[in-house]
């Protein structure tokens, strides 16, 4: 087929050639600079992390089943340098049309409050009855840890942090379908803690805690843009950890942070980890959030170094950085959903990711071991079972 | 490799056309590039089916060049071993498993022992090339084209790339010329092409993407369990989806081919607009519903041989539309039903439409067309039952089904742009647009905006980021 409109100038054509090169020339580029550790060109940025699947090599087996494809279809498409970009855009727009984050797993709730999907689930199937079943089981693992500690003249404590579905439930049940029973709803965790004190076991309930402060500050314990406690929140049951292991006849006991707070109206850092997985083009960090302030302690002295292990999941982030820098535990390490990654030490430094049993092993000689289980995981999440494997062989 | 992902969109493509736009004036060359690229497109997404179709593409040119000064005896043997041997690779990739399965349910009582299943993968496009191929085969017997020039330019036509996967099916007379010669690309083909593109990718990601998710919702439920309010908006759903999203992938096709200086056929033409069943099958999948009239429903005699035979011949046409789409039962029966309102159509029913008026015959035949995708989307006769009872209220223990917030706007949209081709209105705004350049740029950068908005939806949908990596 013949067209009337011929190309007839070659600088034009070659004008149109470069534009069309420069998307493909620049993600070549960024996949150069991805595995070679270069800077990206990229417009704009996108918040939150994803699981990078295993490159397929090259071979005849990988090519027929697709497998390499789908590693290379992957890698370009997100070294796209307008891939954030039009990401953000794009979220925004849903955002705007039908109220839906890109990130179906975030949603929002009344008051602009915005959570993860996953609590509010977890919030609205959980069974008393099935609880009584399941949790026994666990218990005596948790107890089996204890002794484990006890054993050695060590302290062993149980930590329970809050969810916001189960702080906030006014905010968020109406809007979603809520199948199980009020009664399941509010006596879920007395029911569990309960259990767990009856077994003996060293339980530091800071989720409880955490609720029974609801209307006791001027803001509420999670921010509108988090799905974690803010300062205020994660500063108390610092306090509370100290006194538990002060309690368990810690010596030279550990001196209480002592803190301040003020209101800021812009969201930072933990306080908006929702707006920012969003990732729309304009987010709105502007509601109330708490900054704390501590006094510097003044810490006691130890014979030795301590080998303080505290092993769970994103809730301990905060806890672990305060206990460390500001309460008088230097040595303390955090491990990031056990295997996922340990940082702590002098100045609260990465130390090492993707941890092996291996690394774990040693803990079994630790000191202290605060081993953490938000409520909307327990009875029995997986860092804290494989724990129990590892510690106790089995 | 799907012409909607970005991976295509955002680097292939531009890459490909760069250099291909490079190549312009050096048709040859223009050619080579094509053929490998093309080669390389399908080898991407069909390693193992690649090899079978360039030894089949070659047995085909091997024959057609034999067809060439040879007895008509000799020709009729040529033709029908390469329709047979076409078909052959189509009965072992689609419905050999199909076959067996049968056989081993009908011949249970008899026979012991079961015919094993294949389990083959169905290669992508393989219903498309087979078809084209056997254009080529027929038409060089019949005449109606001469045997390609090359074999490189039969390779072309195999592989072309833009319509390898899912169409339009190309009819070699229709492309010999282009095949043999391809048009140096011009401004207006890269404007036009990419527009095209950026309709059908807008189309496929923001309408047929969101009215399938509810589609597939319903579907995938217990149907024994659906509401009629959700039966009935799941079905609607479905038809708009298959319509956009079908539709979608011809744009996508046709607007590619464009920039690459091919011209090829329209696909859809405002099916749901029609007024009879008859008038639906020439909007809908044209170039498979001219296919099988060329190539089946004219050799089997078409209309020529009195009313009893032209509504078998009807019959047969279908049952193959039927089961070209998939190796089930319910292609079977869908290929029967539109034989049945077919065949109706002769008897009386066009007659009694025509004189229905307009808005009349648009609904009826909507509801005819609509049913007939519950015959096509459901995956046996139990849950086609299920589900019919349940558009009636025939339900029991009905079960909630989420409804995206998307859906409303998506059904919305989805029916205006469907339906509005069938209201008065619309030849007037056809020739509004046609004759006002201002209205046609407007409509130009809002294809572009909606593209961006695709891309970026495209880009979103596998990214699901956590905030942190958990256990």
């Amino acid at each position: 087929m013949h067209n009337n409109f011929q190309m007839s100038e070659n600088t034009g054509r070659a004008i149109l050639i470069g534009l069309l090169l420069v998307v493909p020339a620049l993600t070549l580029w960024n996949v150069y600079a991805d595995a070679y550790g270069k800077k990206k060109i990229t417009f704009g940025k996108l918040a939150g992390v994803v699981e990078q699947a295993q490159p397929a090599s090259f071979r005849v087996q990988t090519i027929a089943d697709g497998s390499w494809q789908k590693m290379v279809n992957t890698a370009v498409t997100n070294a796209i340098p307008s891939r954030p970009v039009l990401i953000k855009a794009s979220n925004s727009i849903r955002s705007a049309l039908f109220g839906r984050y890109g990130d179906e797993q975030v949603v929002a709730g009344d008051k602009g409050h915005l959570i993860e999907k996953y609590y509010i689930s977890e919030y609205c199937t959980r069974n008393l009855d099935a609880l009584k079943k399941n949790a026994p089981a666990w218990i005596a693992k948790l107890k089996e840890l204890q002794n484990l500690y006890a054993a050695q003249g060590k302290i062993f404590i149980y930590e329970l942090t809050p969810s916001k579905a189960a702080h906030l439930p006014e905010l968020f049940v109406h809007r979603f379908p809520c199948p199980n029973s009020e009664r399941d709803r509010k006596e879920w965790l007395p029911s569990y803690t309960a259990m767990v004190r009856e077994a003996g076991i060293n339980l530091m309930d800071n989720a409880t805690a955490t609720h029974a402060l609801k209307g006791k500050y001027p803001l509420d314990i999670f921010p509108q843009g988090g799905v974690h406690w803010n300062a205020i929140g994660y500063t108390l049951a610092t306090n509370q950890l100290l006194a538990v292991i002060n309690r368990q006849g810690f010596t030279p006991p550990l001196p209480l942070l002592k803190w301040d707070y003020k209101i800021s109206e812009i969201a930072r850092g933990l306080d908006r980890d929702l707006v920012d997985l969003i990732n729309v083009l304009i987010p709105n960090p502007r509601y109330p959030v708490a900054e704390v302030t501590y006094e510097k302690p003044s810490c006691p002295a130890y014979k030795r170094p301590l080998e303080i292990a505290y092993i769970g999941g994103s809730f301990t982030g905060p806890t672990a950085q305060v206990l460390n820098l500001h309460g008088c535990l230097p040595d303390l390490k955090r491990y990031t959903y056990l295997y996922r990654g340990v940082r702590g030490g002098d100045g609260y430094k990465r130390i090492k990711n993707r941890l092996t049993a291996q690394d774990i092993l040693p803990l079994r000689n630790a000191d202290i071991v605060i081993l953490e289980e938000n409520e909307a995981v327990i009875p029995a999440s997986k860092h804290a079972v494989e724990f129990h494997r590892v510690m106790v062989g089995r | 490799m799907l012409f909607h992902e970005p991976f295509f969109a955002l680097f292939i493509a531009p890459a490909f056309l760069a250099i291909f736009l490079a190549l312009n004036d050096r048709g040859n060359a223009k050619k080579i590039l094509l053929i490998a690229a093309s080669i390389a497109f399908y080898t991407w997404g069909e390693p193992l089916f690649v090899p079978v179709v360039l030894l089949s593409t070659a047995f085909d040119y091997f024959l057609s060049r034999r067809m060439e000064n040879t007895t008509p005896a000799a020709r009729k043997f040529l033709v029908t071993l390469g329709v047979v041997s076409n078909l052959g690779i189509l009965v072992f990739y689609k419905y050999a498993d199909f076959i067996a399965a049968n056989l081993n349910l009908a011949l249970k009582p008899l026979a012991g022992a079961e015919i094993p299943l294949l389990q083959i993968a169905l290669p992508i496009g393989v219903s498309f090339v087979v078809f084209e191929k056997i254009s080529y085969l027929v038409d060089t017997y019949r005449g109606t084209s001469k045997p390609a020039a090359t074999f490189k330019d039969y390779t072309l036509f195999v592989f072309l790339f833009p319509k390898l996967l899912a169409g339009p099916i190309l009819k070699y007379h229709e492309m010999e010329r282009q095949i043999a010669e391809p048009g140096k690309v011009g401004a207006q083909d890269l404007i036009e092409g990419f527009l095209r593109f950026a309709r059908g990718m807008a189309k496929k990601i923001l309408l047929a993407d969101q009215l399938g998710i509810f589609a597939d919702r319903v579907f995938a439920a217990d149907a024994s369990t659906l509401s009629a309010g959700d039966a009935v908006l799941g079905l609607i759903c479905f038809s708009l989806q298959i319509y956009f999203d079908f539709s979608a992938y011809s744009d996508m096709a046709i607007g590619l081919a464009r920039m690459l200086g091919f011209q090829l056929r329209e696909n859809f033409r405002m099916p749901y607009a029609a007024r009879s069943l008859t008038e639906f099958w020439r909007r809908w999948h044209i170039s498979l519903t001219t296919w099988i009239r060329d190539y089946l429903y004219v050799p089997l005699g078409g209309s020529r041989s009195g009313e009893f035979r032209t509504y078998a011949n009807l019959w047969i046409c279908f049952l193959a539309s039927g089961i070209w789409h998939g190796a089930s039962w319910n292609f079977v029966l869908w290929g029967v039903y539109n034989g049945l309102f077919l065949t109706l159509d002769r008897i009386f029913l066009l007659r009694w439409l025509e004189r229905a008026g307009g808005f009349v015959s648009v609904v009826v035949t909507l509801v005819i067309v609509t049913f007939g995708w519950a015959i096509f989307r459901t995956t046996s006769v139990e849950q086609l039952s299920a589900f019919t009872a349940a558009i009636f209220g025939q339900s029991a223990n009905i079960l909630d089904i989420e409804h995206h917030p998307e859906v409303p706007l998506a059904v919305t949209i989805g029916l205006f742009l469907s339906l509005l081709p069938a209201t008065p209105l619309y030849p007037k705004l056809e020739r509004w647009y046609a004759t006002s350049a201002g209205l046609r740029m407007a409509g130009a950068v809002v294809i572009v905006l909606l593209w961006v908005w695709a891309c970026g939806q495209a880009l979103s949908i596998p990214f699901k980021p956590f905030i942190y990596f958990r256990f």
